[in-house]
C-alpha cells in the first residue's frame, strides 16, 4: 500500500476511534470520534410525548441533528430522516408505546465522514440509555477518487477531491446493510468494492464498541 | 445458588441455551429460535434463569417494585405521581393505610412519597399503592422532610438488594453514636433519607454518591467503615463549628440535604458533586477535610 493519503494512512484503513459514554447528564449520551470527526449524541427516552407525536403502539422516535456551525439545513434534515429509519429498524419501539425517545447529535467537530460518525454515536448513546434493541448499527463512510481507487472512512479534503462518496450502515449480527447513500459517478463494480471494504471497515468499528463497552461495565461506569 | 455472570454482552448478541424450559428476564428477548440481547450489560445465570445485568437512568415500571415518587397533582380521587418513568404513576387516595372516603391522605403537591407499583403495564399508566399486600403502610407512604438523590437504577437495585446487610450493621454503629438515619432505597433510581442533623445527610449523601462505582463488597465497606468514620470525625469537627446538616439519599439519584445557613448548602452541594468521581481514598480524604470547608 502506498502512502499517498492526506494523513499517511493506509487506503483501507479508518481513522483512530475514541468513545466516551455518560458525557452529559442524561439518559444516555456518547461522544463518538472518526479522528478528527466528534459527535455528541444525547437520548432523552422513553419519556412523554406530545399528544399529536403519540403513536399507541409503539415509541416516537425523534431525531434532531445540530451542525457544527450555524442552523440546521436541508442537509441535516436529510441526515435525520436517514438516522430515524435506521433507528426504527432496530430500536424495539414496540416496547414503549405512548412514549418518546429523543435522539440529539450535535456535531463537535466536521471532518468529513459525519453522517457515519452519527451513526455510531447514536448507537453507544443507545446503548447507554439501555434502550431495548434487536441489533446495533455501525456505520463507515467511503469515496472513489479519479484514479478508481477507494478511501475508507475520508478526511472532508478527501472528499472534496472524489468522484464519488457513499456512507454504509452495517447491522452487528449479520453485518447487513441497513442504510447506504451515494453520491457522484461510479460503476456497479465500484459500488460493490465499497460495499465489501466498508464492511471489512465495520467489523473494526464493532471491535472498538465492544471494547469500550466492556471497558466501561469492569470499571463501573 | 447465585446468579453467576457469564459474560459481557451487546445488544444483537445471541446467547446459547440448551435446556428447553427457560426463564428469560430483563434484557432478552425471544426470536424464532434463538435468544438475543436487547440490551448492552453483564449476561447473568441461576440453572435455567437469565437475565442481564445492565444500567440505564430512565426508569421502566415493574409491578411489585418500590419506588420514591413526587406528588405533581390532584385528579379526582388520584394524586399524580411522578416516578421518573414516561408515563405519571396514578396514586388513589384510598391506597392508603386506614384511608376511608372521609378520612384521606393528606398529602400535597411537591411532597414526596414511597410506594409500591402495584400494576405496570407499557399500554396503561402505572399504579401504586402506598401500602403493603396485606394493607399495611409497612413504611410507605409520605417521607417527611429528609432529602432525595437520584442515581442510576443498577446502583439502587444493588444498594436495595444489599439493604438488610447495610441497615443492620449500620443500625448498630450509628446508634451507638446517636445517629438517626432514614432511608427509603426507590428502584426507580432514586434514594431518600433523613437524619436528625444535616452534617450526616451531607456525609451519608457522599458516601452513596461515591459508592456508585464500586463493587458490592467495597460497597459494603464504604458504607459500614467510611461511613461511621466520616460521621465521627465529620460530627466532631462540625459540631465544634457548630454546623449541622440533614441528609436524605433516595436510591432513584436524588439526594435531599438541609443546612441551617445556606452557604453550608452550596459547600456541602459542591461537595457531593465532586465527589461523585472520586476513588474511596480520595472520597475518605475529602470527607475528612470537608469541615475546613465551611
Amino acid at each position: 500500500m502506498s502512502l499517498n493519503r492526506v494523513d499517511k494512512r493506509k487506503f483501507t484503513e479508518i481513522r483512530p476511534i475514541s468513545i466516551e459514554q455518560n458525557y452529559v447528564n442524561k439518559d444516555g449520551s456518547a461522544l463518538f470520534k472518526f479522528g478528527d470527526s466528534a459527535v455528541l449524541c444525547s437520548i432523552n427516552g422513553p419519556t412523554e410525548v406530545k399528544v399529536r407525536d403519540e403513536k399507541l403502539d409503539k415509541a416516537t422516535i425523534d431525531v434532531l441533528f445540530k451542525p457544527w456551525i450555524g442552523s440546521p439545513g436541508t442537509n441535516e434534515k436529510t441526515h435525520e430522516l436517514v438516522l430515524r429509519s435506521t433507528l426504527e429498524s432496530i430500536i424495539q419501539a414496540n416496547l414503549h408505546p405512548r412514549t418518546l425517545i429523543q435522539v440529539v447529535c450535535q456535531v463537535l467537530m466536521d471532518d468529513g465522514s459525519i453522517l457515519a460518525t452519527a451513526i455510531n454515536a447514536t448507537t453507544m448513546a443507545l446503548i447507554n440509555a439501555g434502550i431495548s434493541m434487536r441489533d446495533i448499527a455501525v456505520a463507515v463512510s467511503c469515496v472513489i477518487c479519479k484514479d478508481g481507487t477507494i478511501l475508507i472512512d475520508p478526511k472532508e479534503q478527501e472528499i472534496e477531491e472524489n468522484q464519488s462518496f457513499h456512507t454504509f450502515a452495517f447491522n452487528k449480527v449479520s453485518l447487513n446493510l441497513l442504510f447506504c447513500e451515494s453520491f457522484g459517478v461510479f460503476t456497479e463494480k465500484q459500488y460493490f468494492d465499497c460495499y465489501e471494504l466498508s464492511k471489512t471497515a465495520a467489523q473494526e468499528v464493532i471491535n472498538e464498541i465492544h471494547n469500550a463497552i466492556k471497558y466501561n461495565i469492569t470499571n463501573g461506569r | 445458588m447465585e446468579f453467576r455472570s457469564v459474560r459481557t454482552v451487546l445488544p444483537g448478541d445471541l446467547v446459547s441455551v440448551e435446556a428447553s424450559d427457560i426463564i428469560l428476564g430483563p434484557g432478552l428477548m425471544q426470536n424464532e429460535e434463538s435468544i438475543i440481547c436487547t440490551k448492552a450489560g453483564v449476561l447473568m445465570k441461576k440453572e435455567n434463569s437469565w437475565f442481564i445485568d445492565s444500567d440505564q437512568k430512565r426508569y421502566i415500571p415493574a409491578t411489585g417494585e418500590n419506588v420514591v415518587g413526587r406528588i405533581i397533582g390532584k385528579v379526582g380521587e388520584v394524586y399524580r405521581v411522578d416516578i421518573g418513568s414516561a408515563h405519571q404513576a396514578l396514586l388513589p387516595f384510598l391506597a392508603f393505610e386506614n384511608a376511608t372516603k372521609k378520612n384521606r391522605p393528606a398529602l400535597n403537591i411537591g411532597d414526596l412519597v414511597y410506594a409500591r407499583i402495584s400494576l405496570a403495564n407499557r399500554d396503561i399508566d402505572p399504579e401504586i399503592q402506598c401500602t403493603n399486600l396485606d394493607n399495611k403502610a409497612d413504611g410507605f407512604g409520605e417521607l417527611k422532610k429528609g432529602f432525595m438523590l437520584k442515581c442510576s437504577l443498577r446502583y439502587c437495585r444493588r444498594l436495595f438488594s444489599l439493604k438488610t446487610q447495610i441497615m443492620e450493621s449500620l443500625d448498630k454503629k450509628l446508634t451507638q453514636k446517636g445517629i438517626e438515619i432514614e432511608v427509603a432505597i426507590g428502584l426507580n433510581g432514586r434514594i431518600w433519607f433523613c437524619t436528625e442533623k444535616v452534617k450526616h445527610a451531607i456525609v451519608f449523601y457522599n458516601a452513596l454518591k461515591e459508592a456508585e462505582t464500586m463493587s458490592d463488597a467495597e460497597l459494603l465497606e464504604i458504607l459500614f467503615s467510611l461511613k461511621t468514620q466520616i460521621m465521627e470525625s465529620l460530627d466532631k469537627k462540625l459540631t465544634q463549628k457548630g454546623i449541622e446538616i440533614e441528609v436524605a439519599i433516595g436510591l432513584n439519584g436524588r439526594i435531599w440535604f438541609c443546612t441551617e445557613k445556606v452557604k453550608h448548602a452550596i459547600v456541602f452541594y459542591n461537595a457531593l458533586k465532586e465527589a461523585e468521581t472520586m476513588s474511596d481514598a480520595e472520597l475518605l480524604e475529602m470527607f475528612k477535610n470537608l469541615d475546613r470547608k465551611f
